[in-house]
């Protein structure tokens, strides 16, 4: 019970330290978005995609049933496609290359007038004319294979109609306009759903996103460029954290509180418990709270919890175990300052926490092996990367030892200092 | 027979070379205000550290009514309220934060710890800033928070490590009357202290303390005693004191003389009859007496007469 207390009051102080909020939860934050900015994460496109503007010419005079115009239009006003594609109608083709030309719109589609008939009766070729504007990448490409799966989908549709149009002839039927645009409407409702289950289902095999929100974690982009930055940074100062809510026993030793709870009848290992506690608590806090506000700030998205959670317990425990340690050695806070400056900061930039790649040269590699933050990153990267359980496993595994063991001893040398 | 409060028997604190406490043994009775009065560097503090389960002794005992601090440290220390002698709190915790934290520390929990907060923060006037960091606190506030803190679970032996050094006389004055208060409601009270004032306004029994050793134990009359209530007379003079020294030696009514800084101390029975006899001794030298300071026995004439030395240097 006591044991609590102790750690309460140290967590307690340590929320209360400017110095330790801004190095623990605002640094790493801020860090971030440096880095991040540095690499042109947030240049480009907005994280919204912007809503393509869409002029349509429909000139298709189909001879008798459906219009096929008719239907692509009414795919690019499908409320599905509504969140970036806003289509509207234009008389003519000057109208809308007159639009485009004021960019008034994004892309203008120009329906031929013998559409319907060259798809449904074959024959001659037809010019679908998609104009774009220049400056503009993603949507009106988007624009361009919806109308072309379309299309596809009505030649071999017609294929298969011709097919079975020959057969049922040779069986006394006979096709007739009217029951090959009742083909195109059920082809044309099956295409509205799939172009729904396109954009809205995340099982869909094409996802209108942008890459800075790009779920799929093999897929690159900046969401792994900047949940790499943030583990980084997060991996870096946890392991200060750690060692500045450790230093609170010299702080203690210096200002008469330890000598003072000597006094009561508290258990000295009591004591030394409580406060090894508060510094595991207060990792872990802090990389909750830094995983938290990254989903909002930065929109990181942290998948499989079960492995995150496995990961953070490894950095808890690594970045405590190196705290405890060090501060075990050190005589005074006057010595903790520079010792804990330098020593984490070496041993960070050592065990690649800036270095926002996947890989790294064979040199670096290598040498961040020999640094407790290296193994962390190693697991991060193993669970960013969602690697294969084994190998996720040993990083994890070798990283919550390494933790382990310089915890032990640093509580051993704690023990036989202060307790 | 009842137990003392507090059994120091034969405590010896080596540092290294340095020997702070020379075997010294003393009893506290039950109920007493008892004063540890000695210089600086005296082994006041290495004393009480001691008692408090701080320092473990190079050899000796210590017992809290009868409970060994090194061989039942718990017990020992549950009966104890120990005040710091330099300030020792949490400078970002509030004064309630503080003292809710130092009573779980003595074991207390719930309705009983917040009700013994409020009696405490009551006690030593801190009320209405009780939800106050201690940081924003003065000198003499953070002082009356430190003894506070020791005193949250009532405790049969309060020790004191020279509570007034450096503060106000405000603060001081409240903290010797919270002294005699905590001692009139029953509590046994260990004080030091190199102020001769306080331990003779405090104390029932005062230990003199120099080097390591007790020189004199006693009541505060018991020890005036001592020095067979002598009378100090403190003489400036414009030549060096070795002239007169031995002449004022030998005057009838002298008990001892020494020096300190162009100033001749001497011990005497009766001022009025030896006064004059030094102002011969004077003459005779040619030395002018400057100044002249009498004064009636006290503490200070005792240690001086004990150990030749000022109790303040
Ligand atoms: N931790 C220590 N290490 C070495 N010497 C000490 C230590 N504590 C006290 N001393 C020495 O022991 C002597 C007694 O000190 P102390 O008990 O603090 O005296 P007081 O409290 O009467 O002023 C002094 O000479 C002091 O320098
Ligand atoms: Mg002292």
């Amino acid at each position: 019970m006591k044991t609590f207390d102790i750690a309460l009051k140290d967590i307690l102080q340590s929320f209360r330290s400017f110095f330790l909020i801004g190095m623990g939860i605002f640094a790493p934050l801020i860090i971030t978005a440096l880095l991040f900015f540095a690499f042109g994460g947030f240049a480009g496109e907005a994280s919204d995609l912007p809503v393509l503007k869409l002029g349509f010419v429909n000139l298709d005079q189909p001879a008798q049933g459906q219009n096929l115009g008719e239907m692509i239009f009414s795919m690019f006003t499908d409320e599905s496609v509504s969140g970036w594609l806003a289509a509207a109608r234009y008389p003519d083709e000057q109208a809308a290359l007159a639009a485009l030309d004021n960019r008034e719109l994004g892309v203008a589609v120009i329906i031929p007038q013998c559409l319907s008939q060259a798809a449904l009766q074959g024959g001659q070729g037809v010019v679908i004319k998609i104009i774009q504007d220049p400056t503009l990448t993603v949507t009106p490409s988007v624009v361009r294979n919806m109308i072309q799966s379309f299309l596809d989908g009505v030649y071999s549709g017609r294929v298969a109609y011709e097919l079975i149009s020959a057969r049922s002839a040779s069986a006394g039927l006979q096709a007739t306009p009217e029951t090959l645009t009742a083909v195109f409407a059920a082809l044309q409702s099956w295409y509205t759903d799939f172009q729904r289950s396109l954009f809205h289902s995340p099982a869909a095999p094409l996802v209108l996103r942008l890459p800075s929100e790009n779920a799929d974690p093999t897929a690159g982009g900046m969401q792994q460029v900047i949940r790499l930055i943030m583990v980084g940074q997060m991996v870096f100062f946890s392991f200060f954290t750690a060692a500045y809510a450790m230093e609170s026993i010299l702080r203690e030793h210096e200002n008469g509180t330890l000598a003072r709870l000597y006094t009561t009848p508290t258990p000295h290992m009591t004591i030394l418990i409580g406060k090894l506690m508060a510094v595991v608590i207060t990792v872990l806090l802090q990389a909750i709270v830094l995983i938290l506000l990254s989903t909002v700030l930065f929109k990181i998205r942290w998948n499989a919890i079960d492995r995150l959670a496995v990961v953070v317990f490894a950095q808890v425990l690594a970045a405590s175990g190196m705290g405890v340690l060090i501060i075990s050695i050190l005589k005074n806070t006057r010595q903790a300052g520079p010792v804990i400056g330098a020593g984490l900061s070496v041993t960070g930039m050592a065990g690649g926490l800036f270095t926002a790649a996947n890989t790294m040269p064979d040199v670096l590699t290598t040498v961040s092996k020999f640094t407790p933050q290296g193994w962390v990153m190693d697991a991060w990267k193993n669970y960013i990367n969602n690697g294969p359980t084994p190998a996720f496993l040993q990083s994890i595994a070798i990283a919550a030892a390494i933790g382990l063991a310089l915890f032990l001893a640093g509580a051993f040398i704690s023990r036989r200092r202060f307790a | 027979m009842t137990l003392p409060a507090i059994q120091v028997t034969q405590l010896e604190k080596a540092f290294g070379a340095l020997q702070a406490v020379k075997g010294i043994t003393f009893e506290v009775a039950p109920g007493e205000i008892f004063s540890l009065l000695g210089p600086n560097g005296a082994g006041k503090s290495t004393t009480i550290s001691i008692i408090s389960g701080l320092l473990a002794p190079t050899a000796g005992e210590v017992a809290i009514f009868g409970r060994s601090i090194l061989r039942e440290p718990n017990a020992a220390k549950a009966m104890l309220g120990v005040v710091p002698q330099d300030i020792a709190l949490y400078p970002d915790l509030s004064a309630r934060e503080n003292l809710v934290f130092w009573g779980k520390m003595y074991g207390l929990r719930g309705a009983e710890l917040k009700h013994r907060v409020d009696e405490i923060l009551a006690v030593i006037g801190l009320t209405d800033r009780q939800k106050d960091r201690v940081s924003t606190f003065s000198g003499g506030m953070k002082r009356r928070v430190n003894i506070g803190a020791a005193l949250m679970h009532r405790p049969s032996v309060v020790i004191m490590d020279e509570p007034t050094v450096g503060i106000d006389p405000q603060s001081r004055r409240h903290i010797l009357d919270n002294v005699k208060d905590l001692n009139r409601q029953g509590m046994t009270v260990l004080y030091t202290t190199h102020y001769m004032e306080e331990a003779a306004e405090l104390s029932h029994h005062i230990a003199i303390m120099d080097e390591g050793v007790i020189v004199a134990c006693g009541t505060h009359d018991e020890l005036i005693r001592l020095v067979g209530e002598q009378t100090r007379i403190d003489l400036r003079l414009n030549a060096e004191a070795e002239k007169v020294m031995a002449g004022m030696s030998a005057v009838k009514g002298v008990s001892k003389v020494t020096s300190l800084d162009g100033t001749v101390t001497v011990l005497v029975d009766d001022s009025n009859r030896v006064l004059p006899r030094l102002f011969e001794v004077a003459a005779q030298v040619s030395v002018r007496i400057l100044s002249v300071d009498i004064q009636e026995p006290n503490l200070e004439t005792v240690f001086l007469h004990l150990t030749g030395r000022a109790l303040r240097d």
